[in-house]
């Protein structure tokens, strides 16, 4: 409860300062393949186009060192707490993983933003599509738990 | 402000965002897990306490001018208010809901898989790469022409506040007072009855806070009553305003006569048609996107001339303006009619203070 507080302080003032845009590292690198591919992106997608053409290779830079810090810090808290192990993962968590992952990567092209991003930068600010992505993302995840407790995958 | 300056600063914030992450487990997979199966609502409490929390550190730095004045990324050349994703319905809620469903199976959303892979999970790796190989996908998605192009209701960076034409500091209070009354009853493992109690007085406090809103709107300006004449210059002035909020100078001449006047604010003049369509030609290149309102303050009739005087703005913004730059300016019409369709014959701007 507390960390969760410290947490939303300090998501508060890197938010203002530098607005992460947590998977963007990644979004970064698989946005500017169509570039390459298709020159003509602004027919494709306008908004793709404003974040292309603008500085926006500066916003996934920038999200992309915030990404790289967030790993590094949680590497340094789990050494110094003694929980840090590299942990094999089983089979069928390896598929499940890599298909949630994949579903993530098309939820957050989709909208635009991950649940990061939504719930904790554009929730407070009262941006209408954060509050609407916040809320599905709360009934799909709950339907998928409610699915998996049911079928037991 | 140098670039890398700015690099630092978020990998330094990233590195503290991740020590706290992974030292309160924060991740929204576990917290509903644990709410769904385990009937523990300690940590959803937390995630609505941290929204809370934020909702008024945010307001009150965006009320400061904090978040325009301090932002680093715009010392960089970007605009901060990049984040601010666009409103499309339809995007919006398929994206989140597919998000969701993945966030369960991945075991993680995006900050429970980057602190899980500092903590040595090797399947949030997997998951990490999942991600970008979902991303991939999308854009696969998008090129082929499965997911439509963009389909935003308002232009990106419109707040709720604006959307629902209410006052932002009402709004947030009540907002806040609203993930109190959460936070209270989840902590207290409430039943769902008082969930949707609260839910439903905050909804009846927002339509009220709109209500009361629309009043004294309406007790200001009283409509102007309009006879048959006038509404159809209305009608006129209104499909010239659309043409130029449709950004289409082929829609634009067609209104003007071929000798029509111009006057802009500055003073200068600009006659004939061809100027006008070089004029809104540079004029339209300008914005990203802008909608013109125009409120009519008087129309005057005869038989085939006619004067409109309205008081119009221009609402521009560039992309992911949280409050697009509003400009006002008084239009005066004169309105010829020619083979039975109006024409303009003059049109002058003058600058006027927003009331």
């Amino acid at each position: 409860m507390i960390a969760a507080i410290l947490i939303a302080a300090v998501n508060s003032i890197s938010f203002i300062l530098i607005a992460p845009y947590a998977p963007s590292a990644t979004a970064g690198v698989a946005l500017l393949l169509p570039v390459f591919i298709f020159s003509d992106i602004s027919r494709l997608s306008p908004i793709l186009y404003g974040y292309l053409t603008g500085s926006a290779w500066k916003v996934f830079l920038i999200s992309g060192m915030w990404g790289l810090g967030t790993v590094v810090g949680s590497l340094v808290s789990s050494l110094a707490s003694g929980s840090f192990r590299i942990r094999k993962p089983r089979r069928i968590d390896v598929a499940r993983s890599f298909f949630g992952g994949l579903l993530m990567g098309v939820g957050v092209s989709l909208a635009h933003g991950c649940n990061l991003l939504h719930s904790l930068g554009g929730t407070p600010l009262l941006v209408p599509a954060s509050i609407l992505v916040t809320i599905s993302i709360l009934i799909g995840a709950y339907v998928c738990l409610k699915l998996i407790l049911k079928f037991g995958v | 402000m140098d670039f890398t300056i700015v690099l630092l600063i978020a990998f330094v914030t990233g590195v503290i965002l991740g020590f706290l992450f992974q030292k309160g487990q924060f991740c929204m997979t576990l917290m509903l897990t644990e709410s769904v199966i385990f009937k523990n609502h300690k940590r959803i409490a937390g995630f609505v306490g941290a929204i809370l929390v934020s909702v008024v550190l945010f307001n009150v730095a965006a009320f400061l001018g904090v978040t325009d004045n301090f932002n680093l990324l715009r010392q960089v050349g970007v605009n901060p208010k990049f984040f601010q994703a666009p409103l499309a319905i339809d995007r919006s809620l398929i994206g989140g809901l597919i998000f969701g469903f993945g966030m369960i199976l991945a075991g993680g959303c995006v900050a429970g898989v980057l602190f899980r892979i500092g903590e040595g999970q090797l399947s949030s790796v997997i998951a990490f790469f999942g991600i970008m190989a979902g991303f991939a996908t999308a854009i696969a998605l998008e090129i082929v022409g499965v997911i439509g192009l963009e389909a935003s209701l308002y232009p990106p960076g419109v707040l709720l506040s604006q959307i629902l034409q209410v006052p932002v500091i009402p709004l947030v209070t009540l907002t806040a007072v609203f993930l109190l009354a959460l936070l209270l009853a989840l902590l207290r493992n409430a039943r769902s009855r008082v969930f949707l109690a609260i839910l439903l007085i905050f909804f009846l406090a927002i339509v009220l806070l709109y209500h009361s809103e629309r009043q004294s709107i309406q007790s200001i300006a009283p409509p102007v009553e309009l006879n048959e004449k006038q509404v159809e210059i209305n009608r006129f002035i209104s499909s010239f305003h659309v043409a130029v909020s449709n950004r289409s100078t082929a829609k634009i001449v067609p209104f003007f006569t071929d000798d029509a006047l111009m006057v802009l604010p500055d003073g200068r003049l600009i006659r004939n048609v061809t100027m006008i369509k070089s004029y809104y030609e540079k004029e339209i290149v300008l914005y990203h996107q802008y909608i013109i309102y125009g409120k009519v303050s008087s129309i005057e009739v005869a038989d085939n001339k006619a004067t409109a005087v309205y008081n119009s703005g221009l609402r521009s913004w560039s992309l992911g303006a949280t409050q697009p730059p509003y400009i006002p300016y008084r239009e005066t019409f004169t309105l010829i009619r020619i083979a039975d369709a109006w024409k303009i014959e003059s049109l002058v701007l003058n600058a006027r203070r927003s009331e």
